[in-house]
């Protein structure tokens, strides 16, 4: 049963399509919430509430986007809007663009376990204002401007909070890293 | 001339080196690494994969929705998936039951001790093939997962042939080996021979690797790392074969054990993330 056949049932009132779609897209949708969040409880709670959110929302989907890239905007405006976001009864989505990286699309994955357990480590470390930057940018793809959309900020701020971001990263990573700086004489 | 800062190098990997940044690049190898490295983490940030949900969040997100009356009924929600998983958890728990009362069956026959402890754990009322002691080792669909943790490993001696196993490594595969009531018995079956000569020789090679590998088997980190590899595994593998009992016992049995791992790092303050 494709997506689209899913959705229908859905849309129609099927409930075990309900289970189908949530079974089909809940790890990608916990893995954006969970970078985001950088707590397992906390993501716990945006991915419920990104559920809840997109099945109250199915019978308005009409089929613009791929469900994956619907159901990926509900999430990251669910973990963008936190617990704020939970006392509200009733909200309008707020639209994302489109252009995010698909996972499935991706030239190359981190399927090292041990790697993306480092890497996931590194990232709930971040200050949270860096951390949702690098997840936009680095992890989901997001341009600046799709990331200064979202966040409510300039995208030139995207960016140079992205590079001090990543460095911060690179040093949680490898403290090492610490060594290199522009103090040091290079003999060149 | 001093290096090129961090964030310095983190622009570079999206944008291009100025010529002052090229010519510093070209000469200074530290930083050609430190760019390079720091191209590395950025793949590898865009290429972490997705990662599965607590087995439990279903259930929770189905409350809520009836609740609100977006379902109707619990009933209605599972059935088609949930019933023939239950069911198919349930054939899945009946094949580790008797890969489990083999080995007690051996183990009976020739290690006293044993006998007494299998004999005092048959006596329990509790009906469940593999019951774990840790609860959080729990599966919705009703499958206990083996409670092993990092401490476990310390090797124990189980059967006369000799070898010794690390209790941590053979409680997958044999999740039901301390808490079966059977008693299973040697039989003429020749593919019964030959997966008890494969189980010999695989819990022989695991004991050596265990004694070799000494305490990295013991890092939760590690073991975690190696859960969350087999749960990706299973979870493909199910994607093929969905309604392969085998299968669907290993994943829930990878699952809760990563929940119930994840669980105990961050109950450790020295593990925090």
């Amino acid at each position: 049963m494709t997506d689209q056949d899913c959705i229908r049932r859905a849309q129609d009132g099927d409930e075990r399509a309900i289970r189908e779609l949530y079974d089909r897209h809940a790890p990608r949708v916990f893995a954006v919430v969970r970078r985001l969040a950088g707590d397992d409880a906390l993501a716990e709670d945006w991915a419920q509430e990104a559920w809840v959110r997109a099945i109250r929302a199915l019978p308005r989907f009409r089929g613009d986007a791929q469900f994956s890239t619907w159901i990926h905007r509900i999430a990251v405006n669910s973990a963008l809007h936190g617990k704020r976001w939970r006392d509200r009864r009733t909200s309008k989505e707020i639209a994302l663009p489109v252009t995010h990286r698909e996972t499935d699309q991706q030239a190359t994955r981190t399927d090292e376990p041990m790697l993306r357990l480092t890497l996931q480590r590194a990232l709930d470390r971040l200050p949270e204002g860096m951390r949702q930057i690098v997840v936009l940018h680095d992890v989901q793809g997001h341009t600046h401007d799709e990331i200064g959309a979202l966040l409510g900020i300039a995208a030139g701020t995207s960016k140079s909070q992205l590079f001090k971001a990543r460095a911060h990263l690179r040093r949680i990573l490898r403290p090492e890293t610490e060594s290199l700086n522009e103090e040091e004489v290079c003999h060149i | 001339m001093s290096h090129l800062s961090v964030e310095t190098i983190a622009r570079l990997v999206d944008e291009q080196p100025s010529a002052l940044d090229n010519a510093h690049l070209d000469a200074c190898a530290p930083c050609r690494a430190e760019l390079d490295a720091m191209r590395a983490d950025v793949a590898a940030l865009a290429g972490l994969g997705d990662i599965a949900p607590p087995a439990a969040a279903w259930s929770q997100i189905e409350s809520r929705l009836e609740a609100e009356g977006l379902l109707t009924s619990r009933l209605h929600i599972a059935p088609a998936r949930s019933r023939s998983f239950v069911v198919l958890s349930r054939a899945a728990a009946i094949a580790l039951f008797f890969l489990g009362g083999t080995v007690v069956g051996r183990s009976m026959k020739s290690d006293a001790p044993q006998v007494a402890q299998v004999a005092q754990v048959a006596q329990s009322p509790s009906p469940s093939p593999s019951p774990s002691p840790n609860p959080d080792a729990r599966t919705d669909a009703g499958v206990h997962a083996p409670a092993a943790t990092p401490s476990q490993s310390t090797p124990v001696r189980l059967a006369a042939s000799g070898d010794t196993r690390s209790q941590q490594s053979a409680a997958a595969p044999r999740s039901t080996q301390r808490n079966t009531s059977t008693t299973a018995t040697d039989s003429g079956d020749p593919a019964l021979r030959a997966l008890r000569d494969a189980e010999d020789k695989y819990f022989s090679a695991l004991s050596k690797y265990s004694e070799k590998a000494g305490t990295v088997t013991n890092d939760p980190t590690a073991r975690l790392a190696a859960l969350e590899g087999i749960v990706l595994t299973t979870r493909a593998a199910l994607a093929q074969a969905p309604t392969d009992p085998v299968i669907n016992g290993y994943h829930l049995t990878a699952l809760a054990q990563r929940d119930a791992m994840l669980k105990q790092i961050r109950a450790t303050p020295a593990t925090s993330w």
